[in-house]
């Protein structure tokens, strides 16, 4: 699992999306351990309490439970429950972004359609 | 994560954080002493070969100085050094000023008995395996007080009393007496040393330069600046605090010799400078210096 | 259970070092100790390591008054350009010298960063480069057993490769042994990774203390037409902390106005992802969260 801590974000968020998104890929499977915050604050030179708030933000998310003395687990169902959650964001946000911006070009919704298909072919 | 609780401070030997600061300045004070004793008998050493070798040669070398000048000079100029240098290692170390200076304190005891030791040997041994006459001075006042007969009384006797009776030196050492009268010159050499070197610490360059200055200055017109009774009183003052008892004036001067207001006036001397060094060290700072030189 | 300094106050001759400064340093984390050059930073650090003397405040660890406490003294060390040893002594006699003062030294540690760090531990001190002499004498610090450990310029002199070393050292460090690492550096961007918390000194004094990664529910920068931005400040209640003028526009650097919890703590991690400023911004005007770094240099600036 490679991380990319660049982005202007706080550092605990982007280890919080990283993790996410590696529930979501299933690159972190449910029922198996995350990188442990020693590694990770290792591998990244990061302070571990940041990685540990970042985490922490998945565990009250429900996404990442803390198993006493092992770790951190990706709690079972949570890959599906993030692909339904980012559908619903995909719907909400882009969609309505992308229909307000076609409005906005004056592109009619057969017209909007057929881009979209013509995208699904390439 | 590690554990985030607080540390108990035990270390490998065992010992605490208190004793583990005492041993770092005894580690740092044992090397001061070693070298002031090593300073001390290189003197020795090499003031009697001067004496020896003067003698074979048909006394060029004037035998008659006074050996524990130069010893008590040492003495005073390793502890000076070393309560100036020493005090930087020990802070950085975590080491509480108030050890530093008691250790200091306890180093120069250490370093007067072993040069009073390491003297009284030489004697015993310049007594028994040969006798070079001009080494019967080295040791000068220490060895008159030792010499004197009456030297544990409270009141010695003068060399000749009103009654016409005189006390001779006598032809033997009182050795205790000798490694006390020396322990105690150059413990006084040592804790004034130790307050020297604080308040050099102190001054900084420029004000050490400038009090050295003022002392040449002063020892150089002392005659001419002091009326002659007070420095008269003064040489009896300093002579008593030697243990030197003086009487009359001028040819008539008589002297006698006791070992009491040595001893006494060591224990005072060690006082004051201990009260003046701790003083001076209360308020001594490591400052942020420029990186490059330790 | 923490070290605290109590309005600390020190003069040299006639200018004033610290001013009343108060801060307070938890255990087991990781402090930035950011100020200008004369800031005040190493006068801090001194009175704490017992080398200065402060004229007024108290120094506490753990309730009790630390300054000539040996039995505290041991849990706390300085770092910083000073070497407790003289010149002509090898790094290898001075790691000996500490091990044998005190059992707990982390002698593993020491030699592997001395070998990291590329220097022969029979290289006699005086004669090593400015770097060099930085880095024995950090590595130094970093392996000594203690609860509080204070590093003054960890990177005086080192070139980038050994400034990623240090960072790097400094969180193994951490790692092996938790306890409280205070860094005062002008490498805020470097260090800010590894830093839990950080604190800003001006003038003598503590003028800012928060967690780096709360930075962004902490201060913002708002550009935009100086008018329009200084009525929305206003209107928020937000503390304008410093101004730069581009033209119309200004870059303004504001803060929250007191040091208060942000409402709702248990959505705060979700409020602070977003920064502070949710949304109603006025035309023309942007918000963005600044990085440590421009953070503290515009912080101290204090231009308007």
């Amino acid at each position: 699992m490679d991380f990319d801590f660049s982005g202007p974000q706080p550092l605990f968020v982007q280890v919080a999306d990283q993790l996410r998104a590696g529930i979501a890929s299933g690159a972190l499977p449910e029922g198996e351990q995350v990188p442990s915050t020693t590694e990770i604050s290792r591998t990244y030179t990061i302070n571990p309490a940041t990685v540990l708030k970042g985490m922490t933000m998945l565990v009250d998310e429900g996404l990442l439970e803390k198993r006493r003395g092992l770790g951190m687990f990706v709690v079972p169902g949570a890959m599906e429950r993030l692909r339904r959650e980012e559908r619903e964001r995909f719907e909400r946000d882009c969609v309505t972004d992308l229909v307000a911006e076609a409005r906005r070009l004056g592109i009619g919704c057969q017209e909007l359609i057929g881009l979209i298909e013509k995208g699904y072919r390439q | 994560m590690g554990d985030r609780g607080l540390l108990r401070g035990v270390g490998i030997r065992g010992d605490g954080p208190a004793r583990r600061t005492r041993r770092i300045a005894w580690m740092r004070e044992r090397r001061w002493i070693a070298m002031g004793v090593v300073v001390a008998v290189v003197a020795l050493v090499l003031d009697m070969l001067l004496a020896g070798v003067g003698h074979l040669l048909g006394g060029i070398v004037a035998p008659d100085h006074d050996m524990l000048y130069w010893l008590c000079s040492f003495t005073l100029a390793t502890s000076a050094v070393a309560s100036w240098s020493m005090f930087r290692f020990l802070i950085c170390q975590g080491v509480s000023r108030r050890t530093i200076v008691t250790t200091q304190f306890a180093g120069n005891a250490c370093i007067a008995a072993a040069v009073g030791a390491v003297l009284t040997v030489v004697a015993v041994v310049d007594i028994v395996v040969i006798r070079v006459p001009a080494w019967q001075i080295f040791v000068g006042r220490a060895e008159m007080i030792a010499r004197y007969p009456y030297t544990l009384s409270w009141n010695p006797r003068y060399l000749s009393d009103e009654f016409g009776r005189t006390a001779v030196p006598m032809p033997r050492i009182n050795w205790l007496v000798l490694t006390l009268a020396v322990f105690a010159f150059l413990m006084m050499a040592a804790m004034i040393g130790q307050t020297l070197g604080e308040l050099a610490a102190r001054l900084q360059v420029r004000g050490v330069l400038a009090a050295l200055a003022v002392a040449f200055v002063v020892a150089l017109l002392y005659g001419r600046l002091v009326p002659s009774g007070i420095r008269d009183t003064v040489d009896r003052l300093l002579a008593f605090m030697m243990g030197v008892y003086q009487r009359g004036v001028g040819m008539g001067r008589e002297s006698a010799y006791s070992l009491w207001p040595l001893l006494g006036s060591m224990v005072v001397v060690s006082l004051l400078c201990g009260t003046a060094s701790w003083l001076l060290i209360r308020r001594r700072e490591v400052r942020p210096g420029i990186e490059a030189m330790a | 259970m923490s070290l605290s300094v109590t309005a600390l106050t020190k003069q040299y001759g006639g200018s004033t070092a610290l001013n009343r400064l108060s801060v307070t340093f938890e255990p087991n984390v990781i402090y930035g100790l950011f100020g200008r050059n004369g800031a005040g930073k190493s006068t801090l650090l001194g009175c704490i390591g017992n080398r200065l003397i402060p004229d007024t405040g108290r120094i506490v660890l753990d309730g009790e008054p630390l300054a000539e406490c040996e039995r505290l003294m041991a849990r706390v060390y300085l770092a910083n350009e000073r070497l407790p040893w003289w010149d002509g002594v090898t790094l290898s006699a001075m790691l000996a010298d500490c091990a044998h003062m005190d059992g707990r030294f982390d002698l593993g540690l020491a030699r592997e960063l001395v070998a990291r760090f590329g220097l022969s531990p029979d290289a006699v001190y005086g004669r090593l480069s400015l770097g060099q002499r930085t880095m024995a004498r950090m590595l130094i610090g970093l392996c000594m057993p203690v609860d509080y450990l204070f590093l003054d310029e960890p990177t005086t002199g080192l070139d980038p490769v050994n400034r990623r070393l240090m960072v790097e050292a400094v969180l193994e460090a951490y790692r092996r042994r938790s306890r409280t690492i205070v860094i005062a550096t002008h490498e805020i961007a470097e260090f800010a990774d590894i830093l839990e918390r950080a604190v800003i000194i001006d003038q003598g004094r503590r003028i800012d203390s928060f967690e780096v990664q709360d930075l962004c529910s902490h201060a913002a920068l708002l550009v935009g037409p100086s008018d329009v931005v200084r009525a929305y400040a206003a209107g928020r209640g937000l503390r304008v902390l410093d101004v730069e003028h581009r033209g119309d526009s200004v870059s303004a650097l504001v803060g929250m106005v007191s040091a208060s919890e942000p409402e709702g703590g248990a959505s705060a991690s979700v409020a602070a992802s977003s920064g502070f400023i949710t949304g109603g911004l006025p035309d023309g005007v942007r918000a963005r969260t600044p990085d440590l770094q421009t953070y503290m240099t515009r912080l101290v600036q204090r231009r308007h």
